[in-house]
């Protein structure tokens, strides 16, 4: 079993710091995902790791190999690294069958024919194209050319599995399947795997461990119940759900938590563990499915009066721009309302404060020892 | 957090693997060969422009007077004003007729256009030497169409005049000009003119308002590209001037260096490089402006089908003037050096049935020395192509495919003999094969031919192949390499298997090329080593318009059968990708 350890990696083209202090460790078997709008050095990351790039400064290692060290301009090229990959467009060669595509790493690892016959067989019935050996890529689905990437990747028993937003090209359907999917087959093998992805949803549900990304910085990494409940920065939250953000100031204690005073007079009670001084600015984060809305007011405090600016009819359910005196938000009803004022109810445990200096976000980037 | 996990990564000691291949020293390899290959011709001709004496010569020394001699030369001036006039003329007729032709035959419904559009195409496989010589035997002083003409007692024209020689060069560069705008208005997406039309414009309105000004790019290249190719062109200046004593660059170069008895060697280096500055900095100009055009390029156009202009009346008007031009231009010509090829003589005034005969062929291919030149320019075609597609595509793969830091200079390098006019290849071979001692062995073998036509026609089989490689995802070769290739694993394993159909329409190209090549040929061969071309040219020193037609037919037949099987048996399509 190999963990991944990635130490002070950089890198910059030209003048722009693509990677700057990434640093974080995968454990083995594990399933880590490198999430972040594009451009934030996600994929420069996936390629430094893999050896299509090379890192400017930093360290590399899987198991006890050592991929990069740059401080010893060490830096083995991507054919003797022991790596699967997957691409975003599946790259299989399309002159070669499916057979082919799979055979072409176990011939360059020199694996005797006959175990490479037993072991081609083998993954393609584990990723359900047994059938299909000899069909060329052409002929195949966006689903099955998929697999048939991941099954290549994973023939050779690699140290590593790289995913370069496996899904993105599939359509809407297919792709929940095969997250399910991708899930279960990666746990089987219990293979090391870095995920890349600009998609939350994706992230959240394979992932054992996010890595936030902006702007070539590791932003926060954690599981993802954490980076979900607990983001500790704005462009987190952002980024993460649909969250609301309003600003206010410190007006008082209470047990376990403060009191917040917004604008327009209106004020909420947060649970926090954090000590929040009196009379300090604070920015309150609230995700808009934990809003309970009401088309009366049924709770005495926590509660924010609003009005409907849109309605968008999602299918399960209905999303709704508010306007209330404190700022816009977003919220969510089971059904149609059909009334333009709304009750907003914000259980005290469903918001996080955060300092204006994590608030203001995208800048902000973890203390690196 | 992170904190925490960075801390357990803690200290490195590991395994390391040693790793070693090829794809280093391959690399450079090609890029040195590049080198070496683009400055061979080159650095003779510099050092001689600096020196008194040839080079051959060890009494020479260090001077400056060949530049101060030629540019102070009025009659070099005069040569150089008339390359211009004649390189003007040539471009501007070559340009406007094939622009005119592409648009006429691809968005027009005019009649014919498919049948139009096979024989317009004719001159780019015909060497321009035998489309000179085809021009003299109809369209000469004497003629056989000319003959005709003065014999109604009309006014007749004088083909051996600048005139002449312009019309005759356009004639043979239009097709360049025509393929040029074909592919670029097949590519031009029809939604922008389907956009211009709901805006409000009529049908020719949009046509000249929006496909016209988006073929930019490709006038503008293709202007470039002829005006250059015309500063170098031998063989129409060289047949149809002579006689009246008119002289470009290319023939002012060939004929003071080959045939004069105290050969002025400082004065032609001069010349020579003169040229290939001028040429270099049109090149560099041609760069620049297609540079700047990237805004006409057209996003999303995907063969789709354009819109047909319907022309009315007008069709049939365009249709006669298209059909004047391709019989006069193309047709009538290579009716006449076939007609003479099988003729003792041609003459309007005699029944050409009554003097029908096989001499001509006979004379060719029972005299050794002129059956040999077939044998070499097919020898030289067939494997210094093959070799030259190999070495080609490996220059584009190091440069589009490689991380080696030079892979830039060396997509330059392998461009850079665009500037090199095929004469002034030749004469740099020439004086560097008598600089270097011991390797007279291989002077007079067909490979230094080879080598030097290899050289030449680098830019064409590079810039031919590039866009193929850059067409193919590069994530193909990235998964390669992740699993386990390395990078000339990568090359021949995955990118040239996919490459194929680009390589084999180079290799047709190269084919085509190099057995119309003779320019650089003619300082350079040797008794054993002759090319068609240069038998042509010694036949019409010698006068001989039988013979040469014979040959030229020859010349013609093969490589028309190398084009119909290349396309019915490969299914190669050289242009309009």
């Amino acid at each position: 079993m190999n963990e991944l350890v990635v130490q002070g990696l950089n890198k910059t083209f030209g003048a722009v710091k693509v990677i700057q202090d990434v640093s974080f460790k995968v454990a083995a078997g594990s399933l880590t995902t490198l999430l972040g709008p594009s451009g934030c050095g996600k994929t420069t990351t996936l390629n430094c790791i893999a050896g299509l790039e090379s890192p400017d400064k930093g360290l590399i290692r899987v198991g006890d190999l050592v991929l990069n060290d740059m401080s010893r301009h060490h830096n083995l090229p991507p054919e003797a690294r022991q790596l699967g990959m997957v691409f975003q467009s599946y790259a299989l060669w399309p002159h070669m069958t499916v057979r082919d595509n799979l055979n072409y790493g176990l011939r360059l690892k020199k694996v005797k024919q006959a175990e490479a016959n037993r072991r081609i067989k083998d993954v393609l019935e584990m990723v359900g194209l047994g059938e299909l050996s000899g069909r060329y890529p052409f002929q195949l689905s966006g689903g099955q050319q998929q697999r048939v990437a991941l099954a290549r990747a994973v023939v050779t028993q690699p140290r590593l599995l790289l995913l370069d937003e496996p899904l993105s090209n599939l359509d809407a359907k297919v792709r929940e399947n095969a997250r399910a999917w991708l899930t279960e087959f990666q746990k089987r093998l219990g293979i090391t795997t870095i995920y890349v992805t600009h998609d939350q949803s994706e992230a959240l549900a394979m992932s054992d461990m996010i890595a936030v990304m902006s702007k070539g910085k590791l932003i926060q990494y954690g599981p993802p119940g954490e980076i979900y409940e607990h983001p500790t920065s704005r462009f987190v939250a952002e980024f993460i759900g649909d969250t609301a953000f309003l600003e206010g100031t410190i007006a008082g204690q209470t047990n376990g938590g403060v009191v917040v005073q917004l604008h327009g007079n209106q004020s909420l009670t947060v649970d926090t563990d954090q000590p929040w001084r009196t009379g300090a600015t604070a920015t309150v984060t609230i995700r808009s499915e934990r809003v309970e809305v009401d088309t009366e007011k049924r709770h005495q405090s926590n509660i924010i009066e609003a009005d409907v600016r849109t309605s968008l009819y999602l299918g399960a359910k209905w999303q709704h721009t508010v306007e209330t005196l404190a700022g816009e938000m977003k919220v969510e009803t089971l059904s149609a309302i059909n009334t333009n004022k709304l009750w907003l109810y914000i259980p005290p445990t469903a918001m996080i404060l955060m300092a204006p200096e994590e608030a203001r976000s995208e800048e902000a980037a973890p203390s690196i020892p | 957090m992170i904190t925490q996990e960075q801390k357990t990564a803690g200290p490195v000691q590991a395994q390391e693997i040693k790793h070693r291949s090829f794809d280093r020293p391959v690399q450079w390899g090609i890029f040195i060969l590049t080198l070496i290959l683009v400055i061979f011709p080159a650095w003779p001709i510099i050092l001689q422009s600096v020196m008194d004496r040839p080079l051959y010569d060890p009494t020479r020394s260090l001077t400056f007077n060949n530049f101060a001699r030629i540019l102070t030369n009025s009659e070099f001036w005069g040569v150089l004003g008339g390359t211009l006039l004649y390189a003007v003329v040539s471009t501007v007729i070559s340009v406007i007729v094939g622009a005119s032709l592409a648009i006429l035959l691809t968005r027009t419904d005019m009649p014919g256009r498919k049948w139009f559009a096979n024989l317009i195409v004719i001159p780019f496989y015909v060497s321009p030497l035998i489309l000179a010589f085809a021009w003299i035997i109809v369209f000469g002083p004497q003629g056989y169409f000319t003959n005709l003409i003065r014999n109604l007692g009309l006014p007749t024209w004088d083909l051996y005049s600048i005139a002449g020689i312009s019309v005759v060069t356009a004639t043979y560069y239009m097709p360049y000009a025509y393929l040029y705008c074909t592919s670029s208005l097949a590519l031009a997406d029809p939604q922008l003119e389907s956009a211009a039309r709901i805006a409000g414009s009529g049908p020719i309105k949009a046509l000249w308002s929006v496909t016209v000004p988006l073929m930019r790019p490709a006038l503008v290249f293709s202007t470039l590209l002829i005006l250059v190719s015309t500063i170098e062109l031998l063989s129409i200046p060289l047949v149809l001037g002579t006689p009246t004593n008119i002289n470009f660059l290319a023939t002012y170069v060939y004929t003071n260096g080959i045939v004069g008895v105290r050969t002025d060697y400082g004065g032609i280096a001069v010349i020579a490089l003169l040229t290939v500055l001028l040429v270099t900095g049109l090149v560099a100009l041609q760069n620049k402006m297609v540079a700047q055009e990237r805004r006409f390029v057209t996003v999303g156009g995907k063969a789709a089908r354009p819109r047909i202009l319907k022309l009315g009346g007008l069709r049939w008007v365009f249709f006669v003037l298209v059909l004047l031009y391709v019989i006069a231009a193309i047709v009538l010509p290579l009716l006449g050096i076939l007609a003479q090829a099988f003729t003792a003589i041609l003459s309007p005034y005699i029944n050409p049935l009554s003097v029908v005969t096989l001499d001509n062929f006979s004379l060719i291919l029972d005299t050794p020395a002129y059956s040999q030149s077939i044998v070499n320019s097919v020898l030289i075609a067939v494997v210094g192509g093959a070799i030259g597609v190999l070495f080609m595509a490996l220059c584009a793969l190091t440069v589009y495919r490689s991380n080696l830091k030079l892979r830039k200079a060396l997509g330059y390098l392998a461009l850079y003999p665009r500037a090199f006019p095929g004469i002034i290849v030749g004469i740099g071979f020439l004086w560097a094969f008598l600089l270097i001692p011991g390797i007279g062995a291989i002077r007079n073998s067909i490979w230094v031919l080879a080598l030097a036509y290899i050289m030449r026609h680098l830019p064409l089989g590079f810039t031919s192949i590039s866009p193929s490689i850059l067409s193919i995802s590069n994530e193909l070769d990235r998964a390669a390499r992740v699993s386990g290739a390395t990078w000339l694993g990568v090359a021949r394993s995955i990118i040239l298997p996919l490459l194929r159909p680009a390589l084999l329409a180079t290799y047709v190209l190269l084919l085509i090329t190099f057995l119309k090549e003779y320019a650089v040929a003619l300082f350079l061969f040797a008794p054993g080593s002759q090319v068609i071309g240069t038998t042509l040219i010694e036949l019409w020193r010698q006068g001989n318009s039988g013979p040469i037609s014979a040959l030229a037919t020859i010349q013609l037949i093969i490589t028309f059968l190398i084009v119909i099987l290349s396309r019915k048996v490969l299914g190669v399509k050289i242009y309009d990708k």
